[in-house]
């Protein structure tokens, strides 16, 4: 039996770790802190959470997975005195409550190891930062909120724990917040999860509306029993989820803030953004399979979503030469992979590309934090090449990452990619031919990383040429350059020799070359639970199907069909995902090479330069969102200096437009505030009314008495021209 | 013309005029008036619903407005001094410091 | 004259706390009188009676008191708490506040004393005349509190606004009463509860302008658009502690008395359209409230600014009275006094001449210099844009599920869609401590060891109610039960 209490305290540790390097932190800010108590108390506090989470989990799986456990610590928020909302649903409250299944088993193992293992790779990576001890209590508290998140037994807990971890990315994304553009990435990430947490919370509120209660084990109760009854709003409430889950999962169109996040420290991209929160919004649809399972209309909207955010990101990854872009557009990329399968029915394809991608993405991010740290802060891959050489444990690492995001056999991205498109294959063949192609792409742009990032000749010292080509990123990391912030002396000649002359590339601290192993090794192995748990015999579940079976509740009479694909059809379906996969890497090594002087990819850039342009320019999302809100903007601005002149008629108009735009148009609403939010749009554009705003107020006493007279006015005008 | 409705176009005549009065008058002694004029209007009416419907309610609670707005006279006599003190000048507009 | 059957049994335990405050502020004013050397002591005998206040709670007899005009219930037992909450707060801000001036505290204490009495006339009066008597008593008191800085040109100015536009609203509440008297021949509100459940009652146009003009005079109480320009000038000028009280305190009482109005009102509110009008006052306040808060810089009136947004969270609540919406009024205002006056305390400790405005670049880079006066600000800002696990999340989720269980969806989606946008400039506060770089030269924060406290008290309060609510909520749901079982 799971012992309740050592499950609290695997999310109550990293918070204990918070609160104390916290205090450390802030309370003597100009005190130099002790490095050695630091890692003590935050890597101390995520092993131990890291331990008991195994031994919970052990200790569920030793009596059962069938049913999942339960406990609740108390009630949150209570519900009203014997109220009885619409219909024969009783008000339930809220209960702060944890439930272990093997769902959130998985996803509890993936956070609290690979967590652990990033914060002992950061020690060594940020060991040159003077706001050491600040970083390590924010990457505590994400875990703690992390932990919240995956633990929580109804969606106001996993809502506690989605703002949080929203609130630590947006701390840690401007963790260099002397630095402008870590700070504009910071807003950018916190308006587009704003957007999606707006989304979310009215799922939220309508769940409750609808069955009385947010506690999954109850909601999906009641789905089993009257399945029908709810197909109607199942479709509501699932796009309102999936709106959550594509701010927090960076889908089309909320996902332009992911790439501007790796301006944080790359110990954060690997781990909030690669390998656990950005798989939040994954873990929350499959979650709520039952709901979704209930409406078609919204898992294709999922699968579309998911399968055209994987092409899209893809090819924008095709072109970038920021090591970290190019990965940012792959996470963006295989979080697509995952929504698409979710959408095609394939939740379990889902959560195992969420583990495997966590092994795989986090070996490649803290390898491509490595090769950063060893070239002294360059991401640029131009300036790179031959580091196989410096770096030989780095190379070997991130070449089986590599191969494993690539899909070759037997690597772990392999499995659960193979099972994603097949279930693809099954579900509609236009998606999966999508599906092919960005895996295609995968394999193509991780090679052509490895291969312009190891092999070939080393480019770092000579670079004048590229120099112009491209101006600078405003999304690097600051490795190199937030040296400045350094006390000084702790400074040693195996980091940051970028003031010596001739700079060659290092290989990094056995601190971080050892978790790269680790996770190496696991992008090797951890796709095997993928095999069919009857390899040579029937069976064609696999072991990590059947292990998640639990978690798919029956749904009353609605029966969710997908395709079973024939033995012959599977065949043919793996031999083309490894094709395409070898296909990708052969035409890398080709062009990326073979040829040192990359001539092939330059003329297509010559041949093709507007689709080259618009690719390097990343679709121009941020300009057309930039462009759309400013246009907003000066439509918002004359609408209300007009709305100055004419105060009261004015207040009147502009109440109904306002009730015109939200009754009226709910769904363009959202469009709109989506394309105006996407960025700087809502901030600008309501700076700019709220200014025309704020002229009303004159100071003079006297027009402050006009308009409390005018307000009596307008309030009788409402009274006249509203309907009872 | 039944009694009453005299009684309320008088009040809210007055009402009325004490209201612009607050509004466009700049002078603050003025506008302080025209406060007791609206505060007085209301007492008309109070007194008139009182006799009509032969409650004492509405001369009580005529009493109490007087005392609370002699309380208030007192305290915005006390603000207008201080105005006159710091600006030298008891117009309206001369407190517009604080806006935007 | 016999008085004795004019008063009931126990009507002094009735006004117990009303005694102890009056004579607590009397007190006061002699002793600051007499023992000029001891002055600094007056701010901690003032919340020592503030806390004797709270402790006499426990002998308050429960009933209805002179002459069925003032009734002590559970939910006045609740407001009064808030009261009395918000009072000790804002004299633990002030002693260090008035130290720092050069004010001297008797008065000041006293006058927020006998503003409290008012507060809690209203909220217990059963009648409008001691509803008003209630303002009224409130109103002066907060006139001389504001222009308590005479020196300061700003202080006056917002004390001449305050006076002008209250006494203007004052006039709006007492015609709209008289109406309301003429028609349903008593200003006791269980005598006209009694009107109003007659079925043959017709609802006149004057009744119709008797609301109006009610509804301007309490929304200018509470500071709903169209009745808020006031505010931001006013909280701006004011003593930074009498805003943050200014903001908090008088708003619950005049919620409560509108609580009690609409409840008399209940039986003939469908088949007018007197609710509409509060909807309406209600939308504009959160649009208009968070969509000005963006362009300020000026903490206070962003603040301002942030309480007109607020209090149109907790009209949604009002449209339809029932428990959960007296209860989640109620457990909205007792947050709201924390996490306003915690927000209004750091503010107040800005060491510089109060007469210039204190904007976000004065509390640039605080996160470094004073961690916990910095961490005190943004937990308030947190529980204000309503991030779990606050008390603001807690007690923003009950009014927009109150709100939704009655019907109101359309006007509670405004309500977090508004809310929702209002986090970019609750934020901004937060990105400003933490992500700024404080400049040579920069505003000192000076917070005394009263100030602190009161901020400790805030933090702690705003987690409590955050991830404990159930105490509160059900003496809350109890207390709103009692008021409307009637």
């Amino acid at each position: 039996m799971v012992n309740p209490w050592l499950l609290l305290l695997v999310p109550l540790l990293p918070a204990l770790g918070a609160a104390i390097n916290g205090f450390r932190a802030f309370w003597w800010p100009k005190t130099p802190k002790n490095r050695a108590i630091t890692n003590a108390i935050a890597i101390g506090s995520t092993a131990l959470s890291a331990l008991l989470a195994a031994y919970s989990v052990l200790s569920y799986v030793r009596g059962g997975t069938e049913h999942a456990f339960q406990h609740v610590y108390y009630s949150w928020i209570p519900a009203g005195i014997g109220q009885v909302t619409g219909g024969f649903i009783s008000n339930f409250g809220i209960d702060f409550a944890f439930r272990l299944d093997p769902l959130s088993c998985t996803m509890l193992l993936i956070v609290t190891w690979v967590g652990c293992l990033i914060h002992i790779y950061a020690t060594g990576y940020m060991s040159h930062d003077t706001g050491y001890t600040r970083f390590f209590t924010y990457l505590n508290l994400f875990m703690f909120m992390m932990l919240l998140l995956v633990l929580g037994a109804n969606y106001m807990v996993m809502f506690v724990g989605w703002e949080g971890v929203g609130l630590c990315s947006y701390l840690l994304i401007g963790f260099y917040y002397d630095k402008n553009f870590a700070a504009e990435a910071g807003k950018k990430a916190f308006i587009a999860n704003r957007v999606g947490d707006f989304g979310f919370i009215l799922g939220i509120f309508l769940i409750f509306n609808t069955f009385g209660t947010s506690d999954y084990g109850r909601v999906f109760a009641q789905i089993t029993a009257h399945g029908h009854a709810y197909a109607g709003v199942a479709t509501a409430i699932c796009l309102l989820l999936f709106v959550g889950a594509c701010g927090k999962s960076a889908q089309i169109p909320l996902y332009v803030w992911l790439p501007d996040a790796m301006a944080g420290p790359t110990p954060v991209s690997a781990l909030i953004h690669a390998a656990t929160m950005v798989t939040a919004g994954v873990y929350m649809v499959v979650r709520s399979n039952a709901l979704f399972r209930l409406s078609p209309t919204a898992m294709a909207v999922v699968a579309i979503i998911g399968a055209v955010t994987a092409i899209f990101a893809a090819s924008i990854g095709l072109v970038q030469n920021d090591i970290k872009k190019v990965l940012a557009y792959s996470t963006v990329s295989q979080l697509g992979f995952m929504f698409l399968a979710a959408g095609v029915g394939a939740f379990t394809a889902a959560i195992f590309h969420v583990m495997t991608h966590a092994f795989f993405k986090a070996c490649l991010f803290l390898g491509a934090g490595s090769v950063i740290h060893g070239c002294g802060g360059e991401q640029d891959m131009r300036k790179m090449g031959g580091l196989r050489e410096y770096m030989p444990k780095t190379h070997a690492t991130m070449l089986l990452a590599t191969i494993a995001i690539s899909g070759i056999p037997p690597l772990a991205g392999f499995f659960s990619k193979d099972e994603i498109l097949g279930n693809a294959f099954g579900y509609s063949i236009p998606l999966w031919l999508i599906a092919v192609v960005a895996a295609t792409f995968t394999a193509f742009y991780m090679f052509r990383l490895y291969y312009m990032t190891f092999r070939g000749k080393y480019r770092g010292a000579h670079v004048e040429g590229i120099e112009e080509s491209e101006p600078k990123h405003a999304g690097h990391d600051l490795i190199g350059s937030h040296t400045h912030l350094d006390q000084g002396d702790q400074h040693s000649d195996k980091g940051h020799g970028h003031h010596d002359d001739v700079h060659l590339p290092h290989e990094s601290p056995a601190s971080m070359t050892g978790v790269l192993w680790i996770l190496a090794i696991l992008s090797v192995i951890g796709g095997l639970v993928g095999f069919p748990t009857g390899l040579f015999g029937g069976a064609k579940e696999t072991i990590f199907q059947r292990w998640l079976e639990p978690i798919l509740v029956p749904i009353g009479d609605h029966h969710f069909h997908f395709h079973e694909a024939s033995k012959s059809t599977e065949v043919v379906l793996i031999l083309v995902s490894i094709g395409v996969a070898v296909f990708g890497i052969a035409l890398a090594r080709r062009w990326y090479f073979s040829d040192p002087s990359w001539s092939t990819p330059k003329r297509l850039g010559t041949n093709f330069s507007f689709i080259h342009q618009v690719l390097e320019n990343k679709y121009y999302v941020d300009e057309i969102y930039n462009a759309t809100a400013i246009g907003g903007t000066v439509k918002l601005a004359r609408a209300l200096s007009w709305f100055d002149a004419n105060i009261l008629d004015g207040l009147v108009n502009l109440v109904r437009h306002i009730t015109v735009i939200v009754l009226g148009h709910g769904s363009s609403m959202f469009d709109k505030y989506v394309v105006d939010g996407a960025v700087n749009g809502v901030g600008a554009g309501a700076r700019e009314g709220s200014s025309a705003l704020r002229r009303m107020q004159s100071g003079f006493v006297q027009n402050y008495a006009l308009v409390m007279g005018g307000g009596i006015v307008l309030l009788a005008a409402v009274y006249m021209f509203t309907k009872a | 013309m039944p009694e009453i409705d005299a009684w309320l176009m008088l009040s809210g005549t007055i009402f009325t005029v004490g209201l612009v009065g607050v509004i466009i008058r700049r002078n603050m002694i003025t506008v302080l008036m025209c406060i007791e004029l609206m505060l007085n209007a209301v007492n008309i009416n109070l007194v008139a619903f009182s006799h009509r419907l032969g409650s004492l309610e509405g001369q009580v609670f005529t009493i109490f407005i007087i005392t609370v707005a002699a309380g208030e006279a007192a305290v915005g006599l006390a603000i207008i001094i201080q105005l006159y003190r710091l600006r030298s000048s008891i117009n309206v507009d001369e407190a517009r410091e604080l806006n935007g | 004259m016999n008085l004795t059957p004019l008063l009931e049994a126990h009507w002094i335990n009735a006004i117990l706390p009303e005694l102890v405050l009056c004579i607590g502020g009397m007190f006061l004013i002699l002793f600051d009188a007499f023992a000029p050397k001891a002055r600094s002591l007056t701010g901690p005998i003032a919340v020592v009676i503030f806390i004797l206040c709270a402790w006499s709670q426990r002998f308050v007899a429960v009933g209805t008191f002179f002459g069925g005009t003032y009734e002590v219930g559970g939910i006045t037992r609740v407001f009064d708490i808030t009261f009395v909450l918000a009072g000790i707060l804002c004299t633990l801000l002030s002693a260090d506040y008035l130290e720092r001036e050069g004010i001297t505290g008797g008065e000041f204490y006293a006058l927020l004393m006998w503003g409290t009495v008012g507060m809690m006339m209203m909220a217990k009066g059963l009648d409008l005349l001691i509803i008003i008597l209630g303002l009224e008593l409130l109103s002066i008191c907060i006139f001389v509190l504001l222009g308590f800085q005479r020196r300061l040109p700003v202080s006056n100015e917002a004390s001449l606004k305050y006076f002008l536009m209250g006494a203007f609203a004052t006039g709006f509440i007492l015609y709209g009463t008289a109406l309301f008297y003429g028609a349903t021949e008593s200003t006791n509100i269980n005598v006209m509860a009694r009107w109003f459940a007659n079925p043959d009652v017709t609802i006149t146009p004057l009744l119709t302008v008797a609301f109006v003009l009610l509804m301007a005079g309490f929304g200018f109480k509470l500071a709903l658009a169209p009745f808020h320009p006031w505010a931001p000038d006013v909280y701006q000028g004011a003593p930074t502690p009498v805003a943050g009280w200014l903001s908090v305190a008088p708003k619950a009482a005049t919620l409560i008395a509108l609580i009690r109005i609409f409840h008399a009102m209940g039986p003939v509110l469908p088949q007018t359209k007197w609710m509409t009008i509060v909807a309406w006052l209600a939308v504009l306040s959160m649009i208009i409230g968070n969509s000005v808060a963006i362009a300020q810089r000026d903490l206070k009136r962003m603040l301002a600014y942030s309480g007109i947004a607020q209090v149109g969270y907790m009209t949604i609540a009002m449209l339809t009275i029932n428990e959960d919406a007296v209860a989640s009024i109620a457990i909205y205002t007792i947050v709201y006094a924390l996490m306003n006056l915690g927000a209004f305390g750091v503010i107040s400790m800005l060491a510089k001449n109060q007469n210039d405005p204190q904007t976000l670049d004065d509390i640039a880079g605080l996160g470094w210099r004073r961690p916990f006066h910095a961490l005190a600000l943004a937990v308030c800002m947190f529980s204000l844009s309503g991030l779990p696990p606050t008390g603001g999340f807690v007690s923003k989720f009950y009014i927009f599920r109150t709100a939704v269980q009655s019907g109101h969806t359309g006007i509670a989606l405004i309500g977090i869609i508004t809310s929702i946008a209002s986090v970019y400039y609750y934020l901004r506060v937060v990105y400003y401590l933490y992500m700024k770089e404080s400049a040579e030269g920069q505003t000192r924060i000076d917070g005394g060891i009263f100030a602190t406290g009161a901020l400790a008290i805030s933090i702690i309060g705003i987690f409590l109610i955050g991830i404990w609510p159930t105490p509160l909520f059900h003496a809350a749901s109890y207390a709103a039960h009692l008021l409307l079982a009637r």
